[in-house]
């Protein structure tokens, strides 16, 4: 056979259509998993990390001291001192109460989104998320 | 653990129902098509197969410090060669439409999430 596959009006005759079918699909996707209580759990604590200025400040810090630090790291030229207190500063964010439920709520929806993918892409033989992630070569 | 198995039926009634829109979208269709032609495809599949092994061969070489202009113009003659395949560039291109398409119905289900879904399927489990 060595006819190709191209994408041809009469493939394109119905598009409205299914793309209307895809969209109502995606809603009716989209509704059912916001019911979840992974996505309820998700919300919940990402609000609270968002109104947690404790965290919201140990963020901050150890992100404006990456910032700062960055080049130095990107050279290998950072000092001992320094890398410690990055690294302290990340630990102090990383073990705000609502930063470890933020991290465990988008865990366990993480976890979930990518069954649901695998579902997708098994459906149409193509990687869902795959597909959407950026390209490499732009 | 199953995750899939902890999903409410609910929901998975609706993962189905998206999944079936998207197969029966025409991009996926004439993907599947095109998937088919290439499996059955002998030429194309032996085309493919020296394709990969002369891209090992060159990789291997190019590390010896052994690979030479007549290696470079041989895996490029071949790559052309494939590239002008019906079956194979009928493939490639039916693909590249079929995922060019995809990230639209992200943007939609991200804007109805409120997240960015397929990030959040790419996302370590454990990060």
């Amino acid at each position: 056979m060595t006819q190709s596959t191209e994408i041809g009006p009469d493939l394109l005759f119905d598009e409205p259509a299914w793309r209307i079918a895809v969209e109502d699909a995606a809603r009716g996707f989209a509704a059912a998993l916001s019911e979840t209580p992974e996505v309820k759990a998700f919300e919940r604590a990402h609000v609270r990390f968002r109104d947690d200025e404790r965290a919201q400040e140990a963020m901050w810090s150890f992100q404006e001291q990456q910032r700062l630090l960055q080049p130095l790291l990107m050279l290998g030229a950072a000092s001992d001192e320094q890398r410690i207190e990055l690294e302290r500063l990340r630990e102090a964010w990383m073990t705000e109460p609502s930063v470890l439920e933020y991290v465990e709520a988008q865990t366990s929806l993480s976890t979930l989104a990518r069954a649901l993918d695998q579902m997708l892409s098994d459906r149409i033989g193509l990687g869902f998320a795959a597909a959407c992630r950026p390209s490499c070569c732009g | 653990m199953d995750v899939q198995a902890g999903i409410s039926p609910e929901l998975r009634a609706a993962a189905d129902e998206l999944g079936a829109a998207l197969a029966r979208t025409a991009l996926i269709v004439a993907f599947k098509e095109a998937q088919t032609r290439l499996d059955v495809d002998e030429h194309a599949h032996s085309l493919l197969d020296r394709m990969a092994e002369l891209d090992a061969d060159a990789r291997r070489k190019q590390a010896e410090g052994t690979l030479t202009q007549a290696d470079i113009d041989h895996v490029r003659d071949v790559h052309r060669e494939a590239s002008l395949d019906p079956s194979i560039k009928g493939f490639v291109g039916a693909h590249q439409a079929a995922a060019a398409y995809l990230p639209e119905v992200n943007t939609l289900l991200s804007e109805l999430l409120g997240w960015d879904f397929a990030a959040m399927a790419a996302a370590p489990a454990n990060c």
